[in-house]
């Protein structure tokens, strides 16, 4: 209730403050909530919103699919550890907005390849994480499923990945974190459409309560996919917490 | 060793692909051209980045670790901040660097914000756990020898929740050179997110693999130097 | 009828010889205890019978074949309850991951109908976490004779519940063995359960392990906990083992 209360006593500190200054480069409140009107017609919804949305969750859709394959695999041959763990720490360490450019260059400014930047900037935090659970997945677990007479496929699909599960839902929370911060990126670079260029080419149009607007719908979809994933964590790990 | 074996593979199958033509060449360098190009202008750039991600997380250590250790022994603090904190938290810094354009300039400044506000959050719910999560037994221990108020704080609830800062820290310190190369690549701040679209720009392409391939370095150093502290 | 018989058993881990030379035979139905010194290679040896590992030399026969994998009618129930439940499974799928291959309703039923025998009908849909050590351990019990195998390894099972559990467990044991009709091997530190429960107790000497003696226990089935415990007879073979173990140490 109280967080409640000062949630509204600095938005209306934002509209005193926005409606004394006389920069222009601060509107009120309201001013930012009517431009946001404009955001959610249509139009825009189907030119910038929704792309951008779709982008940003088939690119961590992707990096979480991929990265539960090749860490999974790489930690279930737990002798290949000494050879790649220091190359995978490598490329995990690349901040992935350093990578846009070049991606641009050799992909061209095309959706799928923002798709595979969010992709590959967000496969990392997963791909590590899946692969340190699984070289460390309890050897009694495997010990009871040979002895319970189960193929290596039926141990990884029935033993191995409900054992990560828990490891590999913290590396996707990670990855969730940094797709949406580079489905913004990879929209403010040669880019002619999505929330991120909308952002940016507000303030280079002076158009600064639409910029705000941008800002607080990109916020609001960020805790709606956030708390999406929280309530499918939950779902998935009822065991881990009990 | 082995572990130079790995690097070497990743070297050999990229230069592979490239004589395969799966990765056009005139997009993707040789090694030995990417090594060739680095120069003064690179290191600077490299300095640059550390700067702002340096001043960054200072900030943010400092405002994030109080913030933490508040609302960690205050529930009333807590209450008050929550849902202010859960809305801005998801919200991707780098959205917010049109805003720091308009408000502070492109400078290290501007950089040293952002950075500082994409850190805060790790720094501070961390801080938070690990203040709330401190054993009640240590806290009465503390009290029945006679500590209290601030002591108690600074002798008790901080060390013992000094390993979560850690942690919080640690992914603070990968976060914000993200953020800081982020910035330079959308702002044209100074730094090798803005030395890799420039070299793009100017058709260097090698020059800019070597930009991406120095951010790793750093990345990657950060991520160690924070890790064996820990 | 023999229904396992290893002969010249050796393994070494890199640098250290675990079981020197291990002999021994096993009659269907029969129940044998393995005692011996903590770390003499108990558990190394109970791999190898399961199949879990491959002994150095020696041979090892299962029904009158030589064992090259993990032979289909063997099961095991491992020391830590904790490490061989899966934590994401309820008691009832817990029971029924050996014979899920049998569908759903089948094995549904045939789990069920285990866990009511270890008395934990009630508790079918509890997570492990939700339950106390013992329980667990009857779950572990369960899971490893839903299958109905034939020939079932133990490794040091109740080593970590309090006493009275221990109790219930070594009866419950003996039960489902009879009932089933099982061959067991059971390995413990525990010189009174290896008497206890078994027709036959092997004691191990230190590590690198041999087979020190082989003991005929001849106590009456059904056994009691308090009465077979207080017999003469059971006295006897408890000193003579811990002589072997201990040579020369006061009791």
């Amino acid at each position: 209730m109280i967080g409640l209360a000062v949630v509204g006593v600095l938005l209306l500190l934002w509209e005193i403050a926005g409606r004394a200054g006389r920069t222009g480069l601060f509107p009120p409140f309201t001013d930012a909530l009517a431009a946001l009107t404009d955001l959610l017609t249509w139009d825009s919804l189907r030119t910038d919103v929704l792309p951008s949305v779709g982008r940003a969750l088939t690119g961590f859709a992707l990096a979480v699919l991929f990265g539960t394959l090749i860490g999974v695999t790489l930690g279930w041959f737990r002798r290949l550890e000494p050879w790649i763990r220091p190359a995978l720490e490598f490329l995990r360490a690349v901040p992935p907005p350093a990578v846009l450019p070049v991606a641009v260059l050799t992909l061209g400014a095309t959706g799928a390849t923002r798709i595979a930047v969010i992709a590959g900037g967000a496969v990392w935090p997963v791909l590590i994480a899946a692969h340190d659970a699984t070289r460390t997945v309890e050897p009694g677990y495997l010990d009871v499923a040979r002895v319970s007479g189960l193929r290596p496929a039926a141990i990884l699909r029935r033993v191995v990945l409900p054992a990560v599960l828990p490891a590999l839902l913290a590396g996707a929370r990670i990855a969730l974190g940094i797709a949406l911060i580079m489905m913004v990126i990879s929209e403010m670079i040669a880019a002619t459409a999505g929330l991120g260029y909308v952002i940016l080419q507000s303030q280079r149009m002076y158009a600064v309560d639409q910029m705000y607007a941008g800002i607080l719908l990109l916020g609001t979809l960020g805790w709606l996919i956030t708390a999406l994933f929280t309530v499918v964590e939950r779902r998935l790990l009822g065991w881990y917490r009990r | 060793m082995r572990g130079v074996t790995g690097f070497a593979v990743l070297l050999l199958g990229w230069e592979g692909l490239r004589m395969l033509r799966v990765l056009p060449p005139t997009a993707a360098p040789g090694v030995r051209d990417v090594v060739a190009s680095a120069d003064a202008g690179l290191v600077r750039a490299a300095g640059e980045t550390l700067l702002a991600w340096a001043l960054g997380l200072a900030l943010a250590a400092v405002i994030g670790i109080g913030l933490g250790v508040l609302v960690g022994l205050s529930r009333w603090a807590d209450d008050a901040t929550r849902p202010t904190t859960e809305f801005l938290r998801p919200i991707p810094v780098v959205a917010l660097i049109p805003v720091a354009i308009v408000l502070i300039g492109i400078d290290t400044r501007m950089q040293a914000a952002l950075v500082g506000l994409a850190c805060l959050w790790p720094l501070m719910i961390s801080t938070r756990f690990g203040v709330r999560d401190v054993d009640p037994l240590l806290i009465e221990s503390g009290r029945v020898l006679g500590a209290s108020g601030l002591r108690l704080v600074t002798r008790v609830t901080w060390p013992a929740a000094l390993p979560a800062i850690r942690t919080g820290l640690r992914t603070a310190a990968s976060l914000g050179i993200v953020v800081a190369i982020a910035v330079e690549l959308v702002a044209g701040s100074p730094g090798l997110g803005h030395y890799i679209a420039q070299q793009q720009a100017a058709g260097q392409i090698a020059a800019s693999y070597a930009g991406v391939l120095v951010s790793g370095v750093l990345g990657w150093a950060i991520s160690a130097t924070f890790r064996t502290r820990s | 009828m023999t229904l396992i018989h290893a002969a010249g058993l050796r393994k070494s881990y890199p640098g250290t010889p675990v079981i020197d030379e291990i002999t021994f035979g096993q009659q269907e139905g029969e129940i044998l205890g393995v005692v011996g010194p903590s770390g003499c290679g108990k558990t190394t040896l109970l791999r190898c019978l399961a199949g879990l590992d491959r002994p150095d030399s020696g041979t090892l026969d299962f029904d009158g074949r030589p064992v090259t994998g993990i032979p289909p009618d063997v099961s095991v129930v491992f020391q830590e309850y904790n490490r061989s439940l899966f934590p994401w499974l309820t008691a009832l799928d817990n029971v029924r991951f050996p014979i899920t291959h049998l569908g759903r309703a089948e094995s549904g039923r045939r789990a069920s109908e285990m866990l009511a025998r270890v008395g934990l009908a009630e508790f079918a849909g509890h997570h492990p976490r939700q339950l106390s050590g013992g329980m667990q351990q009857r779950v572990a019990i369960a899971r490893a004779v839903v299958s109905h195998p034939r020939y079932l390894l133990m490794d040091e099972p109740f080593a970590s519940v309090d006493a009275q559990t221990r109790a219930d467990l070594e009866l419950l044991t003996l039960t489902i063995a009879a009932e089933l009709r099982l061959t067991v091997l059971i390995i413990t530190h525990d010189i009174d359960e290896a008497i206890f429960m078994a027709d036959r107790v092997l004691v191990l000497s230190a590590r690198p392990s041999r087979v020190l003696k082989e003991l005929e226990v001849d106590l009456d089935r059904p056994r009691d906990e308090v009465e077979t415990r207080a017999l003469p007879a059971f006295q006897d073979y408890r000193r003579e083992v811990h002589h072997l173990i201990h040579p020369g140490g006061a009791r």
